[in-house]
Formats: C-alpha cells, sequence, structure tokens
C-alpha cells in the first residue's frame, strides 16, 4: 500500500517533469528593457520598434519584462541596484519613486544624450520638469533630467455619444451644464458617471479630477513639489470634497463603485453601455476602441468649476525611459530610449489608439474619432498650462482617504484636515 | 482518558430497550442529517471551483450571465492562450524546477532533525528547536530585502538556487516541527527490543522508525508541496522573467488580461489542478499523516 | 530515553545540514532584518543609524495600531471559528462508517490546497454588487451591497474568505485525531446514556486536545502573518479597515520606500507571535504534567 502510494508520489514528479525543456543560449549582446506596457494591444507595437532597433542592430538582443505599474515600482530599486538588473526601465515620476532612485544614484542623468538626441524638444520643459530630480532625491520639478516618456496621459471624460444623443445631451461647456447632465442621466436609467474604486487608485483620479476642477494650477504644483507654504487645506479642495460626496449621495456613481473593480468591472459596465460617461484615463482607449470602435465614443475634459479658460485637468507624461547608472551599455540604452520616444513610435502608437507625447501630425487625425478626441484634449491643456498632477506622488495615503469620504466614515472638512496632516507630516 | 460520563446515566437501561424500529430510524434519519451537512459544506467548498471551470471556457462576453451556466461554446482556446500567450509553459517549467528540490531536500533535511530532536536529548535542544521555530513566526515581507541582497553576495541572485534555498531553509522549519513530533510518538518498546537485539543506531532509523513515519512524511509532502507550489511573495521579488512560478504568473496577468477573465480562470486552473491531483491520490495518508505531526506538538 | 540515542554528536551531525541552510537563508535575513531596525533606510541606499527612533514612532503610529487591531479581529475567523468548524465537521464525519467520504475528505480541504492568488479571483467576483452571493442574498430578502467596499462589512468579507480557507485544515487535524480516539470510550459513554452532545463534550473534544492546540497555533500564526489575502482580496482597504501588519510592513517597506521602519514593524510583530505561542505550547506541556 505504502510503496504503492510512493510509485505514485514518483509518477507525478515525473509527469510534472515533462514540460522540462532546455531553454535558449545566450546572445552577444543583451539589452534588458523594463517596461509597464503588459495589455494584449500593446504587445504587437512593442514587438514592431524592437523588431526595428535589432535590425538596426545586428548582435543585440532585446530582453524585454512587462509588469503593471504597481509591480513595477516594488520591484524596479532592487533591480536597478543588481548587476544583472534593466539596463532601460521605466520610472515612475514623484519623490517616492524617480526621487528615491536618484538618491540612491541608481539613475544616470540624461541631460547629455537629452542634447546629443535634442529630446528637449520632444515636448514642453514643463513637462520634462516631472521626470527631472535634483540631486539629493528630495523633490521633483528640476534638478537633472532622469527619464524620457512617450505616452501623454489625460484624465477626463468618456462618454457613449448615442447615450448623449438618445438624451439630447451635448458636451458641456461650464461645470454648472456638467452637473445638470447627471440628473437626467440618471432619471434615463443609466449610470451617470462609472467609478470602481475597490482598490483605491481610481479615487485619486475620479475626485483628483473634481479637485482639479476646483483648482489653479499654482494650488497643486506647490503641493505635489513642495513649494514653499505649500498646503491641501485650501478652498477648492474643501468645495471639490463636498461636491465629490454630494455627486456619490445622490447616486451619480456607479451602483455599488466602493466594491467595484476598475479594470474588470467598471471598464464592463462602460463598455457595456450601462453608464453614460467614465472618468478616467486616455490610456483606456486602447480597449474601449477594441471592444466598441473608433466612433461610438468621444471624450471631453470635465470644464472648470472656478471659470478657468482651459479647464485644469490631472495628466502629464507616462512613466519615464531611464538608465541604469550601473549600466554596461548606456549609449545603446540612449539609443534604444530615443527610438521608443521618436516620432515614429509617436505614429505607431497612436496608430495603436494610445495618446503620444510627442505632438501628432494634425493631417493623421480623423475628426469624430476617439483618438482624435484625446490628441485634442491633450493639446488643449499642455498648450493652456493647464496639466494635472495625481495627488498620490506626494500623499501615498490619498487613496485610502478619499475612500474614507467616499464611504461617508469622515466629513469633507474632515477630509481635508486629514489630507493636510498627512502632508504636514511628510519628511 | 479516565473522565466520566457524568448525567443521564440513570436512563441508560431503558434507551437500550426500546424497540430496535426506532432505533434504526432515528439512526437513519441522523445518517440522512449527517449527509446534508455533509453536502452543504461541500457546496460551499467546491461551488465558487465548479464557477472558476466554467469561467474558464466561456467569452468575456459570457461572463455577465450565471456564472453557473454552461458555456454556450466550449472556448478551450483560453487554456491554449494561457499556456502559450501568457507564458504559463514557462512559468509551469520554473515551478517545477523549483518544488521538487524544495520538497525532496525538506524532507531529507526535516527527517534528519526531526529524528535529532525526537529520540535525542542533547545540551541546547529546546534553544535550538525555538530557534528553528522562528522561522515559522516572523513576517517574511520584512526579512525578504536582506534575503535579496544576501543573495547578491552569494551570487546567486537570477539564479533557481535564490528561489530554491530559501524556501528549503523555510520547509526546514516546519518539517522538523512535524517529524519531531512524529519521533516523539514512536513506541520505546519497539526500539529498546531491537537495541537489545544489536541494532545499530542506523538499523533502528531504517527498519523500524522510517516505515512508522511514513504516513508524516507522505503528509509532510503534501503540506510542503502545496506551500511551496503556491508561495507567492518570495518568488515576486526574488524571481525575474521566466523564472517566476505560476502564481506570480497568474497575479502578473491582472493588467494583461484584465478584461479578459477567461484567460485568468483558465490559467488558475493550471495553477491549482497539480496540488488538487497531488491530494486526492493521499488524502487517506494524509489523514492518516496528520496524527503523527500533531501529537506532542 | 533509549541507550542507542544518547549521544549528543550524532544528534548535532543529524542537524547539522538543515541547520546550515536555515541559519544561511532565514535566520542571517531575521538578524539583519533586527539590526535595520534601528536604522533609516531605504532598502536601497545607505542605512543610517538611529537608535530607538523607529520603535518610538511605530507606538505612535495610529496605522499600527489599526493594524494589529485587525490582525485580532482575523483571529475570529482564521482561528476560532476554522476550529469550531474544523470540530463540527469531523466530529459528524467520524459517526458510524458512510459511504462517500472520500469525496467529502477530499473536497472539504480543497480551499485550503489553493493559491491565493485563485481564492482572491475568485472572491473578488462572487462578492460584487452583481455577483453569486449577492443573487443569493437577496433571494432570502437581504439587501444587496458591495462587500468588500463596505466600511463596516468589508473585514467580515475578508474574514470569511480567511474562514473559507483555513478550516480545512484543522479539519483535517481533528479527522485524524478522532481516528485516535479508542472506540470504547464512546461505546462506554453510549451505554451510559450520553447524548451526541455528551459525546462529543467528554470523549471527542478531551480525546483531541493536541490536535487542538497544534490547530491553534499554526492558524494563530496564519491569521497574524496574512498578508496575500488581503493584497488580493481588498490591498487593505476601504480605508485602512482591513489593513494588517504584514500588509503595513510590505507597504512601508516596498512602496514608501521606509525598509527600517517596516522592519521594526516586523519585528514587534513576529515578538507578539512568539509569546502567544511559547505561552499556548507552555500551557500544553503543563496541562500534559497534569494529566499523567
Amino acid at each position: 500500500m505504502m510503496k504503492k502510494q510512493l510509485l505514485m508520489l514518483f509518477v507525478v514528479f515525473a509527469l510534472l517533469a515533462i514540460p522540462l525543456l532546455p531553454t535558449a543560449a545566450q546572445d552577444q549582446v543583451t539589452l534588458v528593457v523594463w517596461d509597464n506596457y503588459v495589455r494584449d494591444a500593446e504587445q504587437a507595437m512593442i514587438e514592431t520598434l524592437h523588431a526595428q532597433f535589432e535590425a538596426a542592430h545586428p548582435g543585440v538582443t532585446i530582453q524585454r519584462e512587462s509588469y503593471e505599474t504597481s509591480d513595477l515600482t516594488t520591484l524596479l530599486p532592487r533591480a536597478l541596484s543588481d548587476a544583472g538588473g534593466p539596463d532601460v526601465a521605466m520610472i515612475n515620476q514623484g519623490v517616492a519613486n524617480m526621487g528615491a532612485l536618484v538618491a540612491a544614484n541608481l539613475l544616470l542623468p540624461l541631460n547629455d544624450y537629452a542634447d546629443q538626441y535634442d529630446w528637449w524638444s520632444r515636448y514642453g520643459m514643463g513637462l520634462h520638469a516631472r521626470n527631472s530630480v535634483v540631486a539629493d532625491g528630495s523633490r521633483i520639478g528640476s534638478g537633472d533630467l532622469y527619464g524620457v516618456s512617450n505616452i501623454a496621459e489625460v484624465v477626463a471624460i468618456f462618454y457613449h455619444k448615442d447615450v448623449f444623443e438618445e438624451l439630447g445631451l451635448s458636451i458641456p461647456t461650464t461645470f454648472d451644464e456638467f452637473e445638470a447632465m447627471l440628473p437626467a442621466i440618471k432619471e434615463a436609467d443609466y449610470t451617470p458617471i462609472t467609478f470602481g474604486n475597490l482598490d483605491a487608485w481610481p479615487g485619486i483620479h475620479t475626485y483628483g479630477a473634481v479637485l482639479h476642477s476646483y483648482s489653479t494650477p499654482q494650488q497643486i504644483d506647490d503641493v505635489i513639489f513642495g513649494n514653499e507654504g505649500a498646503t491641501f487645506d485650501f478652498e477648492g479642495a474643501h468645495l471639490s470634497a463636498a461636491k465629490f460626496k454630494e455627486w456619490i449621495d445622490a447616486g451619480y456613481f456607479s451602483n455599488g463603485f466602493e466594491g467595484m473593480d476598475n479594470d474588470v468591472a467598471a471598464f464592463g459596465e462602460f463598455a457595456n453601455k450601462e453608464s453614460a460617461m467614465w472618468l478616467a484615463g486616455s490610456w483606456n482607449s486602447g480597449p474601449i476602441i477594441a471592444s466598441l470602435g473608433e466612433e461610438a465614443v468621444g471624450f471631453f475634459l470635465l470644464p472648470s468649476a472656478i471659470g478657468a479658460e482651459t479647464p485644469y485637468t490631472i495628466g502629464g507624461i507616462g512613466l519615464g525611459y531611464g538608465i541604469r547608472a550601473t549600466s554596461e551599455n548606456p549609449d545603446l540604452a540612449a539609443e534604444y530610449i530615443d527610438l521608443m520616444t521618436s516620432s515614429d513610435a509617436a505614429a505607431l502608437l497612436f496608430e495603436n489608439d494610445y495618446l503620444p507625447a510627442v505632438a501628432v501630425d494634425p493631417s493623421v487625425l480623423t475628426e469624430g474619432t476617439l483618438t482624435a478626441d484625446l490628441v485634442n484634449a491633450w493639446n488643449t491643456i499642455s498648450s493652456g498650462n493647464a496639466v494635472g498632477h495625481y495627488l498620490d506622488w506626494t500623499l501615498p495615503d490619498a487613496g485610502a482617504r478619499i475612500q474614507e469620504l467616499a464611504g461617508g466614515v469622515v466629513t469633507p472638512d474632515e477630509f481635508v484636515a486629514n489630507m493636510e496632516a498627512d502632508y504636514m507630516a511628510l519628511p | 482518558m479516565s473522565r466520566v460520563v457524568p448525567g443521564s446515566t440513570q436512563n441508560g437501561a431503558t434507551t437500550f430497550a426500546s424497540s430496535a424500529r426506532a432505533a434504526s430510524l432515528r439512526r437513519s434519519s441522523r445518517t440522512l442529517l449527517t449527509y446534508v451537512i455533509l453536502v452543504v459544506f461541500l457546496l460551499i467548498a467546491l461551488l465558487p471551483f465548479v464557477a472558476i471551470i466554467l469561467t474558464a471556457f466561456k467569452t468575456p462576453l459570457e461572463l455577465r450571465d450565471n456564472p453557473f451556466s454552461l458555456p454556450q461554446v466550449w472556448h478551450f482556446e483560453n487554456f491554449t492562450e494561457a499556456w502559450e500567450g501568457a507564458r504559463f509553459a514557462a512559468y509551469f517549467r520554473s515551478s517545477v524546477i523549483v518544488v521538487i528540490p524544495v520538497v525532496i531536500i525538506s524532507m531529507l533535511l526535516s527527517t534528519m532533525s526531526g529524528f535529532a530532536f525526537g529520540m535525542y536529548r542533547f545540551p541546547g535542544d529546546n534553544i535550538l528547536l525555538l530557534v528553528i521555530l522562528l522561522g515559522l513566526m516572523v513576517p517574511f515581507e520584512a526579512v525578504i530585502i536582506p534575503l535579496w541582497q544576501l543573495m547578491g553576495d552569494l551570487g546567486l541572485r537570477n539564479t533557481y538556487w535564490a528561489l530554491i534555498l530559501p524556501q528549503i531553509a523555510l520547509s526546514f522549519a516546519f518539517g522538523t516541527f512535524w517529524m519531531r513530533a512524529n519521533f516523539k510518538n514512536m513506541p520505546t518498546e519497539l526500539i529498546d527490543a531491537a537495541v537489545v537485539d544489536g541494532c545499530t543506531t542506523w538499523g533502528v532509523l531504517w527498519r523500524i522508525l522510517f516505515p512508522l513515519s511514513r504516513p508524516a512524511l507522505l503528509s509532510l509532502v503534501v503540506l510542503l508541496f502545496m506551500w511551496t507550489w503556491n508561495e507567492f511573495f518570495l518568488i515576486l521579488i526574488m524571481a525575474s522573467g521566466d523564472q517566476r512560478t505560476l502564481p506570480v504568473g497568474l497575479a502578473l496577468l491582472r493588467g494583461r488580461y484584465s478584461a479578459n477573465v477567461p484567460v485568468m480562470a483558465a490559467g488558475s486552473i493550471m495553477l491549482f489542478t497539480p496540488v488538487l491531483i497531488l491530494y486526492a491520490f493521499f488524502q487517506r495518508s494524509f489523514i492518516r499523516g496528520m496524527i503523527a505531526g500533531a501529537l506532542k506538538g | 530515553m533509549d541507550s542507542a540515542f544518547r549521544r549528543p554528536f550524532q544528534a548535532y551531525l543529524l542537524l547539522l545540514p538543515g541547520l546550515v541552510i536555515y541559519a544561511l537563508f532565514v535566520l542571517l535575513p531575521i538578524v539583519s532584518t533586527v539590526r535595520y531596525s534601528f536604522y533609516d533606510w531605504t532598502g536601497f541606499s545607505d542605512p543610517t543609524y538611529i537608535g530607538l527612533d523607529n520603535y518610538a514612532e511605530l507606538i505612535r503610529d495610529p496605522d499600527v495600531l489599526k493594524a494589529i487591531g485587525n490582525n485580532l479581529f482575523f483571529v475570529i475567523f482564521y482561528t476560532i471559528i476554522p476550529i469550531v468548524l474544523g470540530l463540527f465537521l469531523a466530529s459528524v464525519m467520524s459517526r458510524g462508517r458512510l459511504k462517500g467520504m472520500v469525496i467529502f475528505r477530499t473536497g472539504l480541504f480543497v480551499p485550503q490546497v489553493m493559491s491565493a492568488v485563485v481564492v482572491g479571483i475568485i472572491w473578488r467576483w462572487l462578492f460584487t454588487l452583481d455577483g453569486p452571493i449577492n443573487t443569493l442574498l437577496q433571494a432570502v430578502g437581504i439587501e444587496p451591497r458591495a462587500w468588500l467596499g463596505d466600511f463596516v462589512f468589508a473585514p467580515y468579507a475578508v474574514g470569511a474568505v480567511g474562514t473559507w480557507v483555513e478550516y480545512g485544515l484543522c479539519m483535517v487535524l481533528f479527522l485524524a485525531g478522532v481516528q485516535n480516539i479508542d472506540e470504547e470510550l464512546y461505546d462506554a459513554a453510549r451505554v451510559m446514556g450520553a447524548n451526541a452532545w455528551q459525546q462529543f463534550r467528554y470523549v471527542t473534544l478531551p480525546g483531541l486536545r493536541q490536535q487542538i492546540v497544534v490547530a491553534f497555533v499554526l492558524t494563530f500564526i496564519a491569521a497574524l502573518r496574512v498578508f496575500d489575502l488581503v493584497f488580493v482580496l481588498t490591498n487593505g482597504g476601504p480605508g485602512k479597515q482591513t489593513l494588517v501588519t504584514s500588509m503595513l510592513v510590505y507597504e512601508e517597506t516596498f512602496e514608501r520606500n521606509r525598509a527600517g521602519y517596516g522592519a521594526a514593524i516586523a519585528v514587534m510583530l513576529a515578538i507578539i507571535i512568539v509569546v502567544v505561542s511559547a505561552a499556548v505550547f507552555r500551557y500544553q506541556s503543563r496541562q500534559d504534567a497534569e494529566m499523567v
């Protein structure tokens, strides 16, 4: 009996060993790249660019690893201190990420390469500031350049055109118009705004959008860059928190948003046209177009609640490509970054329904498509100096705090007080 | 065990005398109740898996239907997609490369240490045991960075050893705890008799103790296999690329297939099937072995 | 102890290979962790010695208190309920010879063999607003709610999943123990007219005392060290309602790059676990001594 079982055990192990196959041999030069292009739709695009690079550099193999942004952030500090770590990696902005890496001397300053390849002209200097860190890593916004991005981000509103048509709605030009739409949509049995906050970070986008609408760029810049006299306790913070809570209580967000995850449930609700709008990042355009096509969905900016000409909107440039300080092939890495952030790559990104950081040639835009809306939205905020920030760049507890506000555990004023206390407690 | 059952002794005789028919009726209704209870619990334990198995064959659009409805068409390609597209073949291979040495070496080492702690008395034994049990009590999230540095110092980073050795060390801690209890429960009369007959230490170990320990060893195999196979955090931090094992591979799918739950479900099935098969094979001796490990913990 | 096993040298020799690996890959990192808990350290830069500052901060940190409180709350779901359920199922299954026991024994243990990642995927979906659990509850007239995102109910929802995972281990331990109880004791109890509850109370329960201690220690450690399950279910939310200590260690170490502070929290948690486990084992050996 026992013998038979031991034999069985052996058989199980033997069966498990079947998929063991020898691994491929190594090439001459391997460029290790870590990025956050994990989505299915992004694979072909990246592989095309990699094929170009490898064709232009015989003997070079690119070894790529893709991680969700949160995993990337967790793993990078150690990977960058390892000799076998990535030569090129996408670095998240902010003091806690890029700042800490710079402080530990893990990243190569890119200024010389930026001069050589003229990366400075890829997009505005205000945006390069986001990938710049002072030498001791304590502040972002100035200092040397440590990353170059190829994606632009705008957090605003995707909407179903036919639902708007059915309800006789048009794109709102003022905050009041926007607010007036919400009860009308709800009455017609659509969820006005899709919102799935189980993982806490979507609140940083959704509440953050309302906050930006009530703020001036100076107020949020001060908080994020840690400028003299910065405070979270300003009027717009109070008003936006109260407005956000008011919308929640009125049922303008998804039913059960607190238990909905973003990627499956929230996306599903919007894609199934159970809601009229989704306040979300422009990077969701790929999956949206993949399931609904180019023309069914449009994109507009949440109008300013304080009457600003250009709506102040969360956005920026995506994670920046940086180079490991101890990389043995920094020149090759720089060439790689040059390709990935080039206008060729931008054209390819655009073709694949992404919003490139490099300006898109207006002639390729087709009026009435979602991608055209995205490009217009980005051009509006970047030329209008109205590109905002993600709160968790400096306030790591922001997600949990916003959940408390949304769950009604704290009043809007208490929420602002807690955020301010967190901010003041920062080192 | 010498406790006396108090109360309700006075009517023992009358109960005994009541009609046999009533008794058998009561027995069969009790059996029925037992089955009802067990079936309810079985449903709670298994229905989520039925749902996930059905999901693995559906299209993303069918997810909004009743989770227990059958797929309109059985989509086996979700499995192909997970196996090839999501690199599960590589992760599976890696899982196997890690789990086999971890289980085999830990079994060997903890049998030896369990034997030492169970059968010998030696200076410092209690302290040593405490030090070994410490490994089961410290939250690993903090230890992982020093461990990562250590692997760099030893030149083992980015090798399978970085995944295997720490898991052997952790399994050794639990295995020692388990096998020590096993050896403590060995019948001393048998050993004494063998020693009187001139058996050597090795003879006693191989001819008497080892056969008696097989249930405990088998249950330890199942437990260690299960824990090593499912290990997540250590692998997330220590492994990269194709060295990642199935649980980490599955977790990393979150982004990539966020809108394609069926592929994730197919991946989940690949992850839990081997453990399930192992347990189903060995469940009888596994349970028998749990006695040995649990006594005199 | 018998004469053959009195030579300590042999014992040391048997222990040596395992101990070397253990010392190198578990003990040494633990010692480093303790050392780093006295430093200000990002986890990848040069550490600065700050004495007991991390510990001074820790005792005043409301998050630490909240997290430990949540861990203790989870003891109910990870330890107490699984032990009660395990006892119940083991005694139900051990009554007489029933057909199909293999199926029940295998099936009921299944949740325990699942990777936390799979458990997370399944239960996140089961708990959604239009998910199966709410559909079921609606049938009996309970209002649907977003369980995992609810400030009141999220801890219970996460706890329930913990119970679902842990009861299998307790059940199997007790099933093994029940088989070891002398059948004559039950016969004697029956002859004396003991009903099912009395048989359980006076025969099964005392017979399983050692298994209960082991189950308690294992599940208690699991409740205090829980990480994966919370990570995949709620990530500590909503707010900090399901934040547990290991999760805080993770956040401080990996998200906020405060590895020194994370190490201090981990050391504190380890001390709590060691003290409680030692107390339980000591209590058991004292009881053993009394029984003899």
